[in-house]
């Protein structure tokens, strides 16, 4: 038997039924017990489990051995719940800005239903006014610190504004004595001399690159159908040796799953970054059509736990979005965090992706807008309200899943939760096999991952279990 | 920083600056001296190092400060002249800028 018992998370209240956030599941022919608001993980004989419930069950304090030391410390130890966020805007999560919705790439997978190009461009009078206004609110919270976070389309694509925005901001947030960090999620497609600008004045670059030239060239041309390798990874290596922090992002298809080790090495022998992000593909009819799969989810977990691997010998984390163990939460995204993304029209949304995406899928993200005249950002108690509630509301889909805390039911807009309990899809298999496999690595039970991962049937097992509550106070 | 018409002003080789959270320090060797800007010409010159385009440079401090656009291109003509006196910056081409 083997256990941690880190907490995971403070300051949230109590969970309703502490019994529903202590899982087991089978791992490789043992059990995985997973407590994560009790911040506990074990791995016990299936005996030693079914002890674990019978005393749970029980409030049986007085079971000797292991199995008495974890029951105790799970039934005098509060779950601690991660709430919605209440109250006035006080804490905003970032300032968000979407300079365009244009791009210089033609990604094969991409569905962005935004032109490449001819769309607009942010006024510099409406971001002078969105800085203006997110400054205010952290200078009235009391906030001594803030982020602003570039979107897209590709933001570089109207340097003007970024390049306005940060010098604007920096200084506004110096007179005030707020220190601001910036960020960007590129795809690096630009100059080295534009490279050595964004090393300098930004503190996080998420740089999507998918894979050695081969793959790169195949699932992100530019726009002009050129290939992109060559610029990009010349970026990443200019980001790579700044000052900034360098997150490198890979979509993975299925053509491109079997080569995620090799990319590991090329990454680890070739860039410094603090981060390797590995995302599944989501596939969509336009995927299919352009010729883009997206990968067995039981190969894209053995895959990537072998990336992870090679990158972890370097000191780089390996993360993908839905199985982030460092804390629990109930959105995986700025949804629900107060982030206030501004799109170059002026609105203010709690999500960066377009409007319609979000329209066709019944929700409203919408928070406000910018007022350019008054210097301010008008958010909607309603609106901020209704966004926070969205991500704390119950899915049905993750009732009974050991993930729920750490993937909180991945996309509101595109991963639909609202179905019966435990009728996992692809990226529901990928993400529970990846953060079985973070856990016990985190044990250091190598035997039993690798076990978990590479035995089809072991796999399987834990990929479909059904109901993962280890005692469970109603049928979800 | 140039436009069709206008100076191409340089940083000296001597200068060496350091971007703090609400000021620019600039350190001339040759002579030796230190400078401190803060405010519009702090921005003036962060975004001078990094692009050195006049057009671009107007248009930010017309936003950035509430000017006129005339407004904007004398105010920077009137910090380039100082610095350029200053010696931390110097005119590499003649032109009508003045």
């Amino acid at each position: 038997m083997r256990s941690t018992g880190t907490r995971a998370a403070s300051k949230m209240p109590a969970v309703p039924d502490a019994r529903d956030s202590i899982f087991c599941l089978p791992a490789g022919g043992v059990s995985l017990v997973y407590a994560p608001l009790h911040g506990l993980a074990a791995v016990m004989r299936n005996a030693a489990a079914e002890r674990l419930a019978a005393a749970l069950r029980e409030n049986d304090r007085l079971v000797p051995g292991p199995v008495g030391t974890i029951a105790t410390h799970l039934l005098d130890t509060a779950a601690e719940m991660p709430q919605a966020r209440s109250g006035p805007l006080s804490e905003p999560l970032f300032l968000g800005v979407v300079p365009t919705r244009g791009c210089n790439m033609a990604c094969g997978y991409c569905d962005f239903a935004a032109p490449k190009s001819g769309g607009p461009t942010m006024d510099l009078h409406l971001a002078r006014a969105a800085v203006e206004g997110y400054l205010m609110l952290l200078d009235r919270g009391g906030r001594r610190h803030g982020a602003v976070h570039f979107f897209g389309g590709e933001p570089f694509r109207a340097p003007d504004v970024v390049e306005f925005i940060v010098e604007f901001a920096a200084q506004r947030a110096g007179d005030l004595g707020i220190v601001l960090d910036f960020e960007a999620s590129t795809n690096g497609l630009f100059s080295s001399a534009r490279a050595e600008w964004v090393a300098d004045r930004f503190s996080t670059i998420v740089l999507s690159l998918d894979g050695p030239a081969r793959v790169q060239d195949r699932q992100r041309p530019a726009l002009n159908d050129r290939p992109t390798f060559s610029v990009v990874a010349r970026t990443a290596k200019i980001l790579s040796d700044g000052p900034a922090e360098l997150i490198v992002r890979s979509c993975v298809t299925a053509a491109s799953v079997d080569l995620l080790p090799e990319w590991a090495t090329w990454i680890s022998r070739e860039l410094r970054p603090s981060t390797v992000c590995f995302e599944s593909l989501t596939g969509s009819a336009s995927t299919v059509a352009a010729g883009f799969l997206p990968p067995d989810p039981y190969r894209f977990a053995q895959q990537f736990a072998q990336a992870a691997l090679i990158l972890d010998r370097h000191g780089i984390a390996t993360v993908q979005s839905t199985s982030d163990l460092r804390d629990c939460r109930i959105s995986a995204c700025p949804v629900g965090q107060d982030a206030l993304i501004v799109s170059p029209d002026g609105a203010v949304d709690a999500c960066y992706l377009l409007e319609k995406e979000w329209r066709d899928q019944g929700l409203d993200l919408r928070l406000g807008l910018v007022n350019v005249a008054a210097r301010s950002l008008e958010i909607e108690d309603e609106a901020l309200e209704r966004t926070r509630q969205l991500a704390a509301r119950h899915k049905p889909l993750c009732a009974s899943c050991f993930c729920q805390y750490h993937c909180a039911g991945g996309c509101h807009v595109h991963h639909d939760t609202n179905r019966p309990a435990a009728a996992y899809d692809d990226m529901c298999v990928a993400t529970r096999l990846i953060t079985a496999d973070k856990v016990l690595r985190r044990l250091r039970l190598t035997a039993v991952a690798d076990r978990t991962l590479t035995d089809p049937v072991a796999a399987r097992s834990l990929a479909r279990h059904a109901d993962d509550r280890l005692i469970a106070s109603e049928v979800p | 920083m140039s436009r069709r018409g206008w100076s191409v002003y340089t940083v000296g080789e001597t200068v060496r600056w350091v971007v703090d959270d609400d000021r620019v320090i600039i350190v001339d060797g040759a002579v030796p001296a230190a400078h401190v800007l803060q405010g519009r010409e702090a921005l003036i010159w962060r975004v001078l190092t990094s692009s050195r385009d006049f057009r671009k440079l107007a248009e930010f401090l017309e936003v950035a400060a509430d000017l006129t656009e005339p407004a904007a291109e004398q105010e920077l003509r009137a910090v380039l002249g100082r610095w350029t006196q200053l010696g931390i910056a110097s005119c590499a081409t003649g032109g009508p800028d003045g």
